[in-house]
C-alpha cells in the first residue's frame, strides 16, 4: 500500500488532468471514475483529490465554475484549459517513455 | 468517530484561506461528503455504516487542510508585505525616535488598530502579525508599570509605601492578565493552525530579550533616558524579521514556511543575544538562543502538535518524530 501510495503521488495531476480532458467534471465523480474505471486499483480519498484539484486551479491548468444541479445541490465542475491540456500532453509523452523503459529491463528479469 | 458534520467542522477550522474561498470549499467538501453518504446507502449500508465509511473515505481534516492550505497558501507579496510591515516600523522607531517616544505608543496603539481593522476584514493572514505587537504592548505596558512600582516602593520605604505596594500589586496583576491573555490568545490560534500563532510570537522572543537587557541596565525604569545602547541591534533584528518574515511566507508548501520561519526565529534571537552580550562563547550563545525561542515557540508546538504532525507526514522529521512516538 506504501508502494502504490508512492507510485501515485506523482501521477495524481496527471490522472486528473486526463479525466478532465474528456468533459468538465465534479470532485466526486472523479474520484468515482477513477475507482470504476482502474477497478478498485485507485480509491483516493477526498482529502487527496480536492486539494490536488485546486493546486490545478491555482496553477492554471483547470478552470472552476459553479453549476446548480437539477436535483438541488450545487456542483463545483473542473475543466481543463488550453495551458492544462499542453502539460498533459507533455507529461503522457514523459510517462509513454518511462513505461516503455521500465517494460524493457522488466521483461528481461527472471521474476 | 465522528460525525460528517464534525469533521467539516474541523476541516474548517484548520483552513487558512480568504473567507470566500473557504465558503466555497467548504461547500465543495459538504457536498462531497453527502455524496460518498448516499453512495454507501446506495450499496445496501445502514445510515450508521455509511455514516462511518463517508467519514473514514475522506481523510484526516489537519492534512486535508493543510493540503488545501498549501494549495492556496502561497501568499501575494502585498499580503507579504503587509505581515511585514509591523517588525519595519518598530525597527524605524528603534532606529529613529527611540522606544520610549510617544511615537512608539502611537505605532503601538495603530498595531492594535490595524488587527481589530483586519479582523473585521475576515482575519487574513496579515492580521496576525499587527496583533503580536498589540498583545505585546500590553504585555510591555504591564511590565513596566510592575516595574515603576516597585522603584517607587523601595524609594519610599516611609510614607508612601502602601500606596506602591498597592501599584506593583497592581502591577503585578496586570502583567499576569496580560500574559494569560497572550497565552489564551496564541492557544485559541494554534489549535486551529501554527502559523497564525507562528506569526503572533515571531517577534516575542527579540522583544523579550530587550525588555529584560535594558531592564537590567536600569533603563527601563528611567523610561530610556539612559538605555538606547540596544536600539541598535533591535532595528537590525526587526528589520531581518521583516524581511526574512515575507520572504518565508512566499513558499506554497507549508514545509517549507515552517523551515524559514524556524531559521528566522533562531537567527533573529541570535543576532539580539550576541548584541546583547558581544562577550558570550559561541555555545552559550547558541544555547540561550535556543532556550529563549523554545521558551517562546514550544507551547505553540504543543498545542499545534496535530497539524505538524500532518505537515511532517512523508519527511525526515515525520520518520524520526513517529520513532520517537509510543507505539
Amino acid at each position: 500500500m506504501a508502494d502504490q501510495a508512492e507510485l501515485l503521488k506523482g501521477s495524481t495531476d496527471t490522472l486528473l488532468l486526463a479525466l478532465l480532458r474528456e468533459e468538465a467534471k465534479y470532485g466526486y465523480q472523479v474520484i468515482r471514475e477513477l475507482r470504476e474505471r482502474s477497478d478498485g486499483y485507485f480509491r483516493l480519498q477526498e482529502g487527496t483529490i480536492y486539494p490536488a484539484l485546486h493546486r490545478l486551479e491555482q496553477d492554471g491548468l483547470v478552470q472552476a465554475s459553479w453549476q446548480a444541479m437539477p436535483s438541488g445541490p450545487m456542483r463545483r465542475y473542473y475543466r481543463i484549459t488550453e495551458n492544462g491540456i499542453a502539460v498533459l500532453e507533455a507529461r503522457v509523452r514523459e510517462w509513454q517513455q518511462y513505461a516503455i523503459a521500465v517494460r524493457s529491463v522488466l521483461v528481461t528479469a527472471r521474476l | 468517530m465522528r460525525t460528517r458534520a464534525e469533521l467539516l467542522a474541523e476541516t474548517e477550522r484548520r483552513l487558512l484561506v480568504d473567507p470566500r474561498r473557504q465558503r466555497e470549499i467548504m461547500l465543495e467538501l459538504r457536498s462531497s461528503l453527502d455524496d460518498a453518504y448516499e453512495e454507501y446507502l446506495a450499496a445496501g449500508c445502514s445510515p450508521a455504516e455509511a455514516e462511518t465509511l463517508a467519514v473514514q473515505s475522506f481523510g484526516r481534516p489537519a492534512a486535508v487542510a493543510g493540503a488545501l492550505n498549501d494549495a492556496w497558501g502561497r501568499a501575494s507579496w502585498a499580503s507579504a508585505l503587509a505581515c511585514a510591515l509591523p517588525h519595519l516600523l518598530a525597527a524605524a522607531v528603534f532606529l529613529t525616535v527611540g522606544w520610549a517616544s510617544p511615537a512608539a505608543a502611537a505605532v503601538l496603539a495603530g498595531a492594535a488598530g490595524v488587527a481589530l481593522l483586519g479582523h473585521r476584514l475576515g482575519t487574513p493572514l496579515w492580521t496576525y502579525t499587527w496583533a503580536g505587537y498589540a498583545l505585546f504592548a500590553v504585555f510591555g505596558a504591564g511590565y513596566l508599570a510592575l516595574r515603576l512600582a516597585e522603584r517607587q516602593a523601595s524609594n519610599t520605604l516611609t510614607g508612601g509605601g502602601a500606596l506602591s505596594f498597592g501599584l506593583a500589586v497592581l502591577g503585578l496583576g496586570f502583567v499576569l492578565l496580560a500574559v494569560l491573555f497572550l497565552m489564551h490568545t496564541v492557544h485559541r490560534l494554534a489549535e486551529r493552525d501554527w502559523l497564525p500563532g507562528a506569526l503572533v510570537l515571531l517577534p516575542a522572543g527579540p522583544l523579550l530579550s530587550w525588555l529584560v537587557a535594558t531592564d537590567r541596565s536600569g533603563g527601563l525604569v528611567q523610561l530610556g533616558r539612559t538605555a538606547h545602547q540596544y536600539d541598535g541591534a533591535m532595528a537590525a533584528a526587526l528589520l531581518a524579521l521583516g524581511a526574512g518574515a515575507a520572504v518565508a511566507l512566499r513558499p506554497r508548501r507549508r514545509q517549507l514556511k515552517l523551515a524559514a520561519f524556524s531559521a528566522l526565529a533562531l537567527a533573529t534571537e541570535a543576532l539580539v543575544i550576541h548584541a546583547f552580550d558581544p562577550s558570550a562563547r559561541p555555545l552559550a550563545l547558541a544555547l540561550r538562543t535556543v532556550a529563549v525561542t523554545a521558551v517562546v515557540f514550544l507551547p505553540l508546538a504543543f498545542v499545534a502538535r496535530s497539524g505538524l504532525e500532518a505537515e511532517a507526514e512523508g519527511s525526515i522529521v515525520g520518520w524520526f518524530w513517529r520513532g520517537l512516538r509510543p507505539h
